[in-house]
């Protein structure tokens, strides 16, 4: 089976400060992955070093076989944990601005989806509220027809009926060859639509396995595994 | 992809650039008649009352006029810096997930800071000429006319002036532009807090410019001591000191040149590393 997302050793240090220890995973195609872990496990980080934001302190990370860089940029498409839009920009020029630089970005499907999201694009982004904000940037990275979605905590700030509508787009948007990569901590809400998980604690991988793997070896959701896990 | 970051910037950037020079040419119209209309203060037969009152008029409106140049100078300087600042910072989570190398940023944001300089430095010429107005513009041109004329009869040749001139204003933009970027490039990198590694590598970055350039100047002196000995020894009327003091201009505008195309190019490739082999959004 091809790999959309290996690492080798990978290790990321902010000072003296581990936040990802010798992880290794490799994530095949067309695959649903949760990325779970309690705050400040690494999720974020390792996200950041996928999407060529962050640099390994060592090891090594592999996209389609290749380093983070221009060429993977086009078949990534990572949905940040903040807004990163100019104050200048409207929610249109956002759109245009995705058209403009992803080949692979689909314009229409985007201007449909924040329609159904009740986004006004003619609206100021700077000006919409923290959670309308971010259904703009979901939509915009869920437009397009990317070989790995990198989605941190991609419900997090959103309502429960957004939250319904973003997992059922993610699901529909599924094909053969996209890998979505889904951090978050609200387990219970994704569990459904998950493959796989991987579970991150302090820097280290704790467990990768399918979802029906927990529940057969566990007789548990992966929610109540979780939650014995990383019992505080 | 350069061609739309470009665009982008350009987007950006113009609105705020394009207002504050209208407002500064509409500032230098207004300076300029209201000291064309002005009753001079001490000839002007005007009541008191009215005299003193028009010519406070005029202080506050020379006052604004200066306080919009000195707001134009400080603000281009802040946003070429401030653009790259938040490009490296939230905004990175866009500008460095799109398909595009560090060089395409580099040189986008380079050019589009490069013209705005420019074009501030224009807005101030342009200001400064419709301050002279009032004064007679027609005079001012026939003043350099006739020094044009006086110098080329005397064997300078005037054209080869601005032209160093230019050649010097646009190479030391550049140069200080990437001064700014590779010092927010380096910033992250030095200590825990972004803004203040960005102010120190600065320091740090003028410090070695002031050396570096200290020792360029003593090397290259002799080059202009012995320009300078040669027209000691011209006789009175040599046509000759046209000569060796283009001569002068055209070595330093050369030299000069080239050092700050050195510090350009290095700060270009300092940047360029910080910005893919240690790139570190926070």
């Amino acid at each position: 089976m091809s790999m959309i997302l290996q690492t080798q050793n990978l290790t990321k240090n902010f000072g003296v400060m581990p936040a990802l220890n010798n992880v290794n995973i490799s994530l095949g195609a067309g695959r649903i992955v949760g990325l779970l872990g309690p705050n400040g496990s690494g999720k974020t980080t390792f996200m950041k070093l996928a999407s060529g934001l962050l640099t390994p302190s060592s090891g090594e990370i592999f996209i389609n076989g290749i380093k983070p860089g221009p060429e993977t940029k086009k078949i990534v498409s990572y949905l940040p944990d903040r807004p990163y839009f100019d104050s200048w920009m409207k929610v249109q020029d956002c759109v245009a601005l995705f058209a403009d630089f992803y080949e692979n970005f689909d314009s229409a499907k985007a201007n449909d989806m924040l329609a159904a999201l009740g986004i006004d694009t003619s609206k100021t982004f700077k000006t919409l509220s923290k959670g309308m904000q971010e259904k703009v940037q979901l939509a915009l990275a869920m437009s397009r027809q990317a070989h790995l979605y990198l989605l941190d905590e991609p419900i997090g700030g959103v309502d429960p009926a957004a939250r319904d509508y973003i997992l059922d787009t993610i699901i529909r948007n599924y094909n053969e060859h996209g890998t979505v990569l889904i951090s978050t901590h609200l387990i219970y809400d994704i569990e459904h639509v998950l493959d796989d998980v991987v579970f991150l604690w302090g820097g280290y991988v704790e467990r990768v396995a399918s979802v029906d793997q927990i529940r057969e070896e566990t007789g548990k959701s992966v929610n109540e595994v979780f939650r014995e896990v990383f019992r505080c | 992809m350069l061609g739309k970051l470009l665009k982008y910037e350009f987007k950006a950037t113009s609105r705020t650039f394009l207002l504050m020079y209208a407002g500064v040419l509409v500032l230098a119209m207004i300076t300029a008649i209201t000291s064309y209309f002005a009753p001079d203060i001490y000839t002007s037969t005007t009541p008191g009352f009215a005299k003193n009152l028009s010519a406070i008029m005029e202080g506050l409106v020379v006052t604004l006029y200066i306080v919009a140049i000195t707001a134009l100078f400080v603000a281009t300087l802040v946003i070429i810096v401030v653009r790259f600042y938040r490009m490296l910072g939230d905004e990175g989570y866009l500008w460095f997930t799109l398909p595009v190398t560090a060089d395409q940023h580099l040189i986008s944001k380079l050019i589009v800071g490069t013209v705005w300089s420019l074009a501030s430095f224009v807005v101030l010429l342009l200001s400064f000429l419709i301050l002279a107005t009032p004064a007679g513009l027609p005079d001012i041109f026939k003043g350099i006319a006739e020094f044009w004329r006086d110098a080329v009869s005397n064997g300078f040749h005037p054209s080869l002036w601005i032209i160093c001139g230019i050649f010097l204003i646009v190479v030391s933009f550049v140069s200080s532009i990437l001064t700014y970027y590779t010092a927010i490039a380096i910033g992250p990198n030095i200590i825990k807090s972004r803004l203040g590694g960005t102010v120190l590598a600065y320091l740090i970055i003028t410090v070695a410019i002031q050396i570096i350039s200290s020792i360029f100047t003593a090397a290259v002196m002799p080059a202009f001591v012995g320009i300078m000995q040669r027209i000691d020894r011209l006789p009175y009327d040599s046509q000759l000191y046209s000569v060796a003091g283009e001569q002068a201009l055209v070595l330093g505008t050369l030299l000069y040149g080239l050092l700050l195309i050195a510090f350009a190019i290095a700060g270009y490739f300092i940047s360029r590393h910080f910005m893919t082999k240690k790139l570190n959004l926070a």
